[in-house]
């Protein structure tokens, strides 16, 4: 039985609904009104082998999740996006990487059994009396292995690259507004989908199918609960002492970055690594509090019918709390953490902030958000769109679907497809030399403002277009059509989060340490972003040397900085 | 007024600051002062009392919708949190300290942010939550 949300979150639910009837259509063997596949009978497990993670074995319910097209469609969306025209090598799909998630979410399962029994034995007693602890232990690996299976189901097509246009659709903003204030964390558009995906009545019908097929035939059954497995998803579990369930999944140390971390490096013939095994030998189960100051969490619990015990006299910080177990290292793995962190930097600044990663997947997010200016003229709400993206995946480039008939941006589509990159024209960091530093300074920090974002790209991008017109009459009149045909954006990515790190500790129940007290991390993200994050003006090659002298305009006009000093130090190189 | 790039005749309204538009406006207030950095607790902290403090002429709007997440032993913003890791980077603020416990705003840059128009409703806001600022950010006022 599936908790009732529909009332109290009704985008969440329509978003759900809206994924069923695509599921039901696209895939009627599947899941339409008689579907006959899973066609048994059913093997109790089979084993797959991983590049980066050797022979592991999936269970008869895991198999039923991954032989589906909920799944199988991950087989076609590459995990890094169109990062492959920088690392040729750079061709795993999502697919490969969701196993891997399963694979490491259990191992890690696996060492905190191992290492913390006691406490392993203590939860089960106080969440689940009266059940044998054993069976309780399998239940909890069963739901997360299935939770890190489905973790990724809602990307489209190369992935980051379509959740930029998530969020320009209202339905996917309002329920990552719903979802937040239903597990008590921001959450945003890509995670609303797969936990959606997770809560369909297509999951649960195939389920209820492969159990009813391997009941009787000698396969042990333990039952799982998909409602704890769709809260996994997104970091929370149906029970405060299980919080670290969630946090295996979702959170700073989570098996989503052991395994992408190694696996877009690995990939892309980057030497970067981190010590699993110490990882593994020092991870921990720590006692903390969650505190739950506007009942979110109170709320979170009750709609699956827990009542876990409130401490409503209120922490040291005036706020009633629950105690809950969440994921820690011990003080030996400090070092391990160090290079999880190191490792995610370098992969920003080697994969996802390079260059021609960042023109590549600039003009496939264009594309994509033409092709939903098109749908939207004709016709199409929220909830064609979101199935729209269902459907989609990285072959949808070769498709009709992108024959939009309108030579500019049908261009881009070519271009794309045979790498015909733009040129990153001019470039800046907050360390660029500057007279007016304070201005550069000004202008950046500005840029931090999401409701500004948009705005001032906008705005610098109407100035530069503005003096290239007069350059190049032939682009027409228009400032968006002339942006478009000279292949011109103000590119402006988003930095690597670090943002929690000041709660992650590291040690045991009789101390612990914040990592920040050990790494000067502060000093390191300030490094990183200052040298290596760069503000860009990309342009098609045709149009390089006008738009140079465009963009100098548009910097004048905008930042407010005019020093040819400046203007030397942000031009890039064509040389 | 003038916010960077969007300049505009008007002064700024209560309906239209942004959590960014507080921060810088909070941060000028502070003069020279050193600010916790490292420990963003005083941070998440002063803004889930103005957010649930009662309505009063000039409170931002977006404070009523600013979120925060349940997932600590304090409510924790990250829009915030990015905000002022966002400020640091930049070159905003400078940490004049090896262990980056706590920062101080760039002057040249106060100067930038203190030409804001801002209606006086709004102000007097402003005013009382950087008397709370003085008392709960300041490293050492506590």
């Amino acid at each position: 039985m599936r908790a009732d949300l529909a009332e109290q979150y009704p985008k969440l639910e329509e978003i759900t609904l809206t994924i069923d009837d695509f599921f039901a259509s696209e895939y009627p063997t599947y899941f339409g009104p008689n579907p006959k596949h899973p066609y048994g009978p059913l093997k109790k497990s089979k084993v797959i082998h991983d590049s980066l993670w050797g022979t592991n074995g999936f269970d008869w319910r895991e198999l039923a999740i991954i032989d589906s097209p909920i799944l199988q469609r991950l087989r076609d969306i590459h995990q890094t996006g169109l990062a492959y025209f920088v690392y040729p090598c750079a061709h795993h799909m999502r697919f490969e990487h969701s196993l891997g998630v399963c694979v490491m979410a259990s191992r890690v399962f696996d060492a905190l059994q191992r290492q913390e029994e006691k406490k392993f034995q203590k939860i089960a007693r106080e969440v689940m009396p009266g059940e044998e602890h054993l069976k309780v232990f399998a239940r909890w690996r069963s739901e997360l292995r299935l939770a890190a299976l489905l973790h990724d189901t809602g990307h489209s097509l190369h992935s980051h690259t379509s959740e930029v246009v998530y969020s320009e659709i209202p339905l996917l903003r309002e329920g990552a507004e719903e979802l937040s204030e239903f597990v008590g964390m921001r959450k945003g558009t890509g995670e609303v989908l797969s936990f959606c995906i997770s809560r369909t009545l297509a999951i649960r019908g195939l389920m209820k199918r492969v159990h009813d097929k391997v009941n009787g035939s000698g396969i042990e059954d333990d039952e799982i609960d998909l409602d704890n497995v769709s809260l996994l998803i997104v970091g929370r579990s149906k029970h405060p002492q299980l919080q670290f369930l969630g946090d295996i999944v979702s959170s700073d140390l989570d098996a989503d970055k052991l395994d992408y971390l190694l696996r877009d490096a690995t990939a892309a013939g980057l030497p970067l690594r981190y010590d699993l095994e110490r990882y593994l030998y020092t991870v921990r189960l720590s006692e903390k509090q969650m505190a739950d100051g506007q009942d979110m969490l109170q709320k979170l619990y009750g709609a699956f019918g827990v009542r876990p015990p409130r401490e409503d006299h209120n922490n040291e910080l005036g706020y009633p709390f629950y105690l809950s177990y969440r994921l820690q290292l011990l003080r030996q793995a400090a070092s391990t953490i160090e290079q999880i962190i190191i490792c995610k930097f370098m992969l920003f600044s080697y994969i996802y902030h390079h260059k021609k990663v960042r023109a590549a997947e600039g003009m496939l997010a264009r594309l994509i958000q033409r092709r939903v200016r098109k749908w939207r003229d004709d016709g199409k709400g929220d909830a064609a769109l979101i199935t729209e993206f269902l459907r989609m995946t990285d072959h949808a480039l070769d498709k009709d679907i992108f024959d939009l008939g309108e030579p500019d941006i049908d261009e881009y589509r070519q271009r794309v497809t045979t790498r015909l990159l733009p040129r990153a024209v001019v470039a800046f960091t907050p360390k660029t030399v500057c007279p007016e530093e304070a201005k550069l300074n000004a202008f950046m920090s500005e840029l931090q403002k999401p409701e500004k974002l948009n705005l001032l790209k906008e705005r610098f991008e109407a100035a530069l277009a503005t003096r290239l017109m007069e350059l190049r009459p032939e682009l027409g009149t228009d400032i968006e059509g002339s942006l478009t045909r000279a292949g011109v954006w103000f590119d402006a990515p988003k930095p690597p989060k670090f943002d929690k790190l000041e709660d992650l500790f590291v040690g045991d129940d009789s101390g612990q340490i914040a990592i920040t007290t050990i790494f000067p991390i502060s000093s390191w993200i300030q490094a990183y972003i200052t040298y290596r994050y760069h503000i860009r003006i990309f342009s098609f090659s045709e149009y390089v040397a006008d738009v140079e002298e465009a963009a100098m305009h548009a910097c004048k006009v905008e930042l407010r900085i005019d020093d040819s000093d400046f203007c030397s130090a942000i031009t890039v190189s064509r040389a | 007024m003038q916010t960077w790039g969007l300049q505009t005749e008007e002064a700024m309204r209560a309906e239209d600051m942004s959590l960014g538009d507080f921060v810088q406006q909070i941060l000028v207030q502070l003069n020279d002062n050193k600010l916790y950095f490292k420990d963003e607790r005083p941070w998440h902290e002063f803004f889930y009392r103005f957010k649930t403090a009662p309505d009063q002429k000039g409170k931002p709007r977006f404070l009523k919708a600013l979120f925060f997440d349940w997932n600590g032993p304090y409510p924790r913003s990250q829009e915030l949190s990015e905000y002022l890791h966002g400020l640091h980077w930049t070159g905003c603020l400078s940490a004049p300290n090896s262990a980056y416990d706590s920062f101080t705003l760039k002057s040249d840059v106060r100067e930038i942010w203190q030409n804001t128009e801002i209606e006086p409703e709004l102000r007097e806001f402003l005013n009382v939550a950087g008397d709370a600022a003085r008392r709960e950010l300041v490293v050492n006022a506590r």
